[in-house]
C-alpha cells in the first residue's frame, strides 16, 4: 500500500485542523492516512509514504496527522506499519519519526 | 506625526514602538493623521510593515495623509511598495506599486496558496528560479506556522484575525526581506500559564515566559489538543538557524526576541500585536 502526499494529497500542506484551512494534517488523516493504515494493518502489509514534493512539513500537520495516528494507535504500531520514503529531507523524516515515538510535548 | 529619522525596529524598537502606539492613539480618537517620513534617514522594512499595516487595519484610509522620504532610496521604497494605496499623497500623484520587487498582502485565515507565492518569489530571488524546492521547506514551514498561530492571537470574541505579509526584494545583495505581523493581543498575553506557573510569571517576568515559549514548554490559550500543541515556535527557532537566513526576530507586546542567538529583551514600549521579521539570503560561495 502507498501515499505520495504531494501527489495524492498537496504539496502545500496546511496546519492542524481543518477549520484552520486547505490541506490540514486532520484532512490528511482522515482522508488518507488513516484508511490506508487500517487497511494495512489488516492485510498484514506495510504502508509505504513518501514524502517527496510537497513545500515542507509544518509541526502542526505532522502533529494533527502523524501525531494523532500515534496517540491512537501507539507509537510501536505506527512505526512498524509505516515505511517512509525520501530523498528530500532526512530532518524532515526525523521530525516525523519524533512526533510519532512522542506525539505529547515537553513538559 | 513625525516619523523617527532612524526607522528602524530593530536597532531603534523604543522610538519607532511609540511612534506607532501614538498614531494608532490619534486614529482610534478618529484624528485625521499626517505622517512625516520626510527626514528619514535609514529604514527597515519591519518598520515600513506596520506603517502599511496600522493604516489599513485601523480602517481611516483617506483620513490618512502623507508625505514622501528625502532620501532617494528610501523614497523609492514606499512609491514603490503600494504604501500610497492606502496613504494620500499630499502632493502628486499615487505611483503604481512595483510588483516585482515589493509583495503586500494580507488575509484572515491560513492561505496555502498565499504562502506559496511568497515562498516561491523569494527563493526565485535569493536562489534563482532553478533553486531546489527542498530548499524552500524551512521557508515555507515558517511562514506557515506563524500564520497558523495568529489565530490564537484573536481577542476572545473573534473566531479570526487578520495578518499581514510585506516582502521586499532587495536587488543588490539578493535578500529577501520579510515581515509577518498580526494585530492581535501579542503571544504573551495569548499564552495560558498552568496554575503553578501563574504564581512564579509574576515574579519571573515575560522574559522567562519567552524563553519557556522558545523551548516549547508554555501552552497555548487553545484548549483543544493542548498537549500536543506548542511546538510551532520551537520548529519556527530551529529552521531559521538555517544559514540562508540572515537577521531574524520577534517582537510582541513588551518583549522582543533575536531568533538567531536566542536573545530577549524587555521593551519600554510594547507592541500590540505580534511581529516575525527575517531575511533569506544568498550566500557567494
Amino acid at each position: 500500500m502507498y501515499i505520495h502526499i504531494a501527489k495524492e494529497f498537496s504539496e502545500a500542506l496546511g496546519a492542524r485542523y481543518a477549520t484552520e484551512g486547505p490541506n490540514s494534517g486532520e484532512e490528511f488523516y482522515n482522508k488518507h492516512l488513516e484508511p490506508k493504515f487500517k487497511e494495512a494493518r489488516e492485510r498484514g502489509e506495510k504502508l509505504q509514504i513518501n514524502l517527496d514534493g510537497t513545500w515542507g512539513y509544518p509541526s502542526s500537520f505532522i502533529s494533527g496527522s502523524f501525531g494523532k495516528l500515534s496517540l491512537k494507535y501507539g507509537a510501536n504500531v505506527v512505526l512498524n506499519t509505516i515505511e517512509f520514503m525520501t530523498t528530500e529531507s532526512e530532518v524532515t523524516l526525523e521530525r516525523i519519526k519524533k512526533e510519532i515515538t512522542s506525539p505529547k510535548k515537553n513538559k | 506625526m513625525k516619523a523617527p529619522e532612524q526607522f528602524l525596529l530593530y536597532e531603534n524598537t523604543g522610538q519607532v514602538l511609540s511612534y506607532f502606539n501614538e498614531c494608532e492613539t490619534q486614529l482610534i480618537a478618529r484624528k485625521a493623521i499626517f505622517i512625516d517620513v520626510a527626514n528619514i534617514t535609514a529604514m527597515d522594512t519591519a518598520a515600513f510593515t506596520l506603517l502599511v499595516s496600522r493604516a489599513v487595519s485601523l480602517k481611516y484610509t483617506g483620513k490618512i495623509r502623507g508625505n514622501t522620504p528625502f532620501l532617494p532610496e528610501i523614497r523609492d521604497i514606499f512609491l514603490k511598495s503600494g504604501f500610497y494605496d492606502y496613504v494620500t499623497l499630499t502632493r502628486g500623484k499615487s505611483p503604481k506599486a512595483d510588483a516585482v520587487h515589493h509583495m503586500l498582502r494580507y488575509a484572515v485565515d491560513i492561505e496555502t496558496s498565499t504562502i506559496t507565492e511568497v515562498a516561491a518569489k523569494a527563493m526565485d530571488h535569493a536562489f534563482g528560479k532553478e533553486s531546489a524546492r527542498k530548499l524552500a521547506q524551512p521557508l515555507y514551514t515558517t511562514l506557515l506556522e506563524i500564520v497558523s498561530n495568529t489565530k490564537s492571537h484573536a481577542t476572545k470574541g473573534e473566531s479570526s484575525i487578520k495578518w499581514w505579509i510585506y516582502m521586499y526584494c532587495e536587488e543588490e545583495t539578493r535578500t529577501a526581506h520579510i515581515t509577518i505581523f498580526d494585530l492581535g493581543i501579542g503571544i504573551f498575553e495569548s499564552v495560558r500559564p498552568k496554575w503553578k506557573k501563574r504564581v512564579v510569571k509574576p515574579l519571573l517576568g515575560d522574559e522567562w515566559v519567552a524563553k519557556e515559549l522558545i523551548e516549547g514548554k508554555m501552552p497555548s490559550r487553545v484548549k483543544e489538543d493542548g498537549e500536543i500543541r506548542g511546538k510551532g515556535i520551537p520548529q519556527i527557532v530551529e529552521n531559521l538557524q538555517a544559514g540562508t537566513f540572515g537577521r531574524a526576530y520577534l517582537i510582541s507586546n513588551n518583549i522582543k526576541v533575536n531568533l538567531k542567538t536566542k536573545e530577549i529583551e524587555k521593551l519600554q514600549s510594547p507592541l500590540h500585536g505580534t511581529l516575525y521579521h527575517f531575511q533569506l539570503q544568498y550566500h557567494k560561495k
